[in-house]
């Protein structure tokens, strides 16, 4: 009687998970993308994977696109969330979303920390989904020509970061530290060109107290700014004077920087430190001197350095002169050095940074030339 | 309360006991209760000083029970401070080891609710919570002992692995400067941090059941070295992935950083619900021992056969657990009861100390 009391008590385990959603029900979102719409709205395009569409495509059968957009309108984007649930059935699963797309005009007019608040508030969406801002309507970015998920492919790329002509990847929780404390920083900036391919084009600049898009950084500013902060994996630098001159190309393997605050009578400087090895990538100059002598190796890493200091000086120039904010950790150095001054000064931090004095020291070495080190300069 | 042989455990379980009983919900919201009081990067010293004041009070409480090495609390105050004071001081523990049993149950029912089993309703995730435990302490304190020595290794080495592969996010920026604004905010952030220790108190019970009571001191000290190392792991780690500001708004910074990374090449990609799931095993082993104790406790003081209160104290538990309204009065709860727990346990056992030593004196 005992035990059949016991195998009784067994019974509602047996129904499985309580609370269980079969897979194929749910709305996967792997993107999703912000617009702005007339009358003050906002539209939300979500991604959605097709996974039947998946697998017919490994299958070599027909090409069925693996993805669905889905648009709505609203005024923010809990509702517009539920009135997608009008059109499509299921609920909305957000906890594999990669990649989120913001339109530079929605950036430029509402603050970011209160537009992705349901992103930081969500227990679903994960804070390691990438952010972006798109140039013109952010929902094209979802709507590729090649077969692959959109959203995934947009990610793919930021993740590898092989260039130093875009930025780190910034997340979501990168972004909600960033505007908690008010430090201003950059977001990737993507295109969808005419060919109806992706690109990674410059960077928009979000002001820290205001949390809003205030201007844009090109890709040659890019390239300045992962010099200044040490960001990059790989990537090139021109390394020869003048637009007459052949191409000659330094390939960084390793980047290292160093920012160092300095105060004198409560004046404040920074002095950069620019450290990287990498190697001769290309060298068209007819009359290369031989790379098997080393002074001839030191005056291309001579021409590195001048670019790299170069490129360095313009965005910071800019960000001093040009748009008035700091957003590449200067202000964290000097936190860093000086805990007691910077409390004093970041209330204003963007404003004294534009007045503070830079200077820069780029140390560039050549570890090798590839497989030739020399040409014949008799031609 | 004669006790049987069956009923010792070894030097390693008593310190797992005691790890187990300090590691569990708290430490999901540790970067942020710590960071609160001070506002720089350097809580993890302040974790380390309040480990530190920790095991001083865990001392005091091992030299207490070496003057009644086969009673427990329950029974020796009564000796010490008389029949009826010893019994309120008694039920005082009781009542702080109910309410952290409790406190232990709705942490975990709402920490699943939220991330795990969305739609469960809580009292379908908390009874068999309960009963489990019921199921086990219903074996004694060697059965206890012997279940946190398995669950001890897994989830420590799961804890460890997941946030050592958020290093990923980690940067070193954010931890700097050490002790940039001075000494200040660590003695403002100490007594937040000594909180989160609360749960070694439990060798005031289970020192009677040791096997080798003189190594009582190196217990305390091993048990609290533990939990103070993964606290500054945790700390260290935490803040400088997400940042003082960071850290502040996140009302499960843990949790927070571990959904900011994602491994590719992995088997799995993220790590924020193996972790739950492990870390209920945590919550899980502080909920029994205290259970234990409040049951040990009822029965010591009312000379009653253990077993009645094991089944008696269950549905208060699960009432206790349903009272905070709403994930701010729990936290509200957690803080009053750790208060609560180092009031009581930060002056008491000294003061019985003291008193036991005049008594031998005039004796």
């Amino acid at each position: 009687m005992r035990r059949c009391l016991y195998v009784l008590l067994f019974v509602p385990l047996l129904s499985g998970c309580w609370s269980s959603k079969p897979i194929e029900e749910l709305n996967i979102i792997v993107g999703s993308a912000v617009d702005k719409e007339e009358g003050n709205k906002l539209s939300s395009t979500l991604q959605y994977v097709v996974p039947a569409a998946l697998q017919n495509n490994k299958g070599g059968g027909t090409a069925v696109k693996p993805y669905v957009n889905i648009t709505e309108k609203g005024v923010s984007l809990e509702p517009i969330g539920w009135e997608m649930t009008l059109k499509k059935e299921g609920f909305i699963f957000g906890a594999h979303q990669k990649t989120i797309v913001i339109a530079s005009d929605v950036a430029k007019e509402l603050n970011l920390e209160e537009l992705m608040d349901l992103h930081y508030r969500d227990v679903d969406i994960r804070g390691s989904a990438n952010v972006f801002i798109a140039k013109g309507r952010a929902s094209d970015t979802l709507e590729l020509s090649d077969k692959s998920i959109p959203a995934m492919h947009i990610n793919e790329i930021a993740n590898q970061q092989l260039t130093t002509r875009l930025l780190k990847p910034v997340t979501l929780t990168d972004t909600f530290a960033k505007l908690e404390s008010g430090t201003s920083f950059l977001m990737q900036q993507i295109v969808k060109t005419k060919k109806g391919e992706v690109k990674f084009d410059g960077a928009a600049i979000i002001k820290g107290k205001t949390g809003k898009m205030i201007g844009t950084f090109n890709k040659k500013e890019i390239e300045g700014i992962n010099w200044l902060t040490g960001d990059s994996k790989s990537g090139t630098v021109k390394a020869y004077r003048s637009k007459k001159e052949h191409p000659v190309f330094f390939q960084l393997k390793t980047l290292d920087s160093e920012i160092t605050p300095k105060v004198i009578n409560g004046r404040i400087s920074f002095d950069v430190k620019i450290k990287s090895d990498g190697r001769v990538a290309e060298y068209w100059n007819p009359h290369e001197r031989p790379a098997f002598e080393n002074k001839n190796v030191r005056s291309i890493e001579r021409e590195a350095e001048k670019e790299v200091v170069r490129l360095v000086g313009n965005v910071v120039k800019k960000m001093q002169e040009e748009y008035k904010v700091d957003v590449a950790g200067f202000g964290s150095q000097l936190r860093i050095h000086y805990p007691r001054l910077w409390n004093e000064v970041k209330g204003d931090w963007d404003k004294t940074f534009s007045e503070a004095e830079v200077t820069y020291h780029a140390d560039l070495t050549i570890q090798d030339y590839g497989m030739i080190g020399k040409k014949n300069t008799q031609n | 309360m004669n006790r049987l042989p069956a009923d010792r455990i070894s030097t390693s379980q008593t310190t797992i006991i005691l790890i187990n009983m300090m590691l569990a919900a708290g430490i999901l919201t540790l970067p942020r209760v710590a960071t609160e009081k001070m506002m720089t990067p350097d809580a993890w010293i302040a974790v380390i000083v309040g480990g530190l004041i920790s095991m001083v009070i865990a001392l005091i409480m091992v030299k207490l029970c070496e003057q009644y090495p086969d009673k427990t609390f329950y029974q020796y105050n009564q000796v010490i401070v008389g029949k009826t004071l010893g019994s309120i001081i008694s039920l005082a523990v009781v009542f702080y080891f109910l309410l952290l049993a409790a406190l232990e149950v709705r942490v975990m029912a709402e920490t699943t609710g939220l991330f795990l089993l969305q739609g469960t309703p809580i009292w379908a995730i908390i009874m068999p919570f309960i009963w489990i435990g019921l199921y086990l302490t219903l074996g004694g304190i060697n059965a206890v002992a012997r279940l946190l020595e398995i669950i001890f290794p897994i989830t420590v080495l799961f804890f460890i692995v997941v946030v050592f592969l958020g290093l990923k996010i980690f940067e070193l920026d954010n931890l700097r400067p050490v002790l940039g604004m001075g000494i200040k905010p660590i003695i403002d952030g100490v007594p937040a941090t000594a909180l989160s220790y609360s749960g070694y108190e439990i060798i005031l019970i289970i020192y009677m059941f040791m096997q080798n009571q003189e190594k009582a001191k190196k217990v305390v000290l091993i048990g609290i070295g533990v939990p103070l190392i993964f606290y500054t792991l945790t700390l260290v780690v935490i803040v400088g992935a997400l940042s003082v500001e960071g850290v502040l708004s996140q009302t499960w910074p843990v949790l927070t950083f571990i959904r900011g990374y994602e491994i590719t090449g992995l088997f799995f990609e993220r790590f924020d619900s193996l972790l739950l799931v492990i870390w209920i095993m945590e919550i899980f082993s502080t909920f029994i021992v205290s259970y234990f104790a409040v049951a040990m406790g009822l029965a010591q003081v009312f000379k009653k056969d253990t077993k009645i209160f094991y089944w008696g104290v269950l549905p208060v538990v699960y009432l206790i657990a349903m009272t905070p309204k709403n994930i701010n009065s729990l936290f509200a709860f957690g803080g009053w009861i750790s208060k609560f727990g180092f009031v009581l346990f930060g002056t008491i056992p000294g003061l019985l100390l003291l008193l036991s030593y005049i008594r031998r004196k005039n004796t």
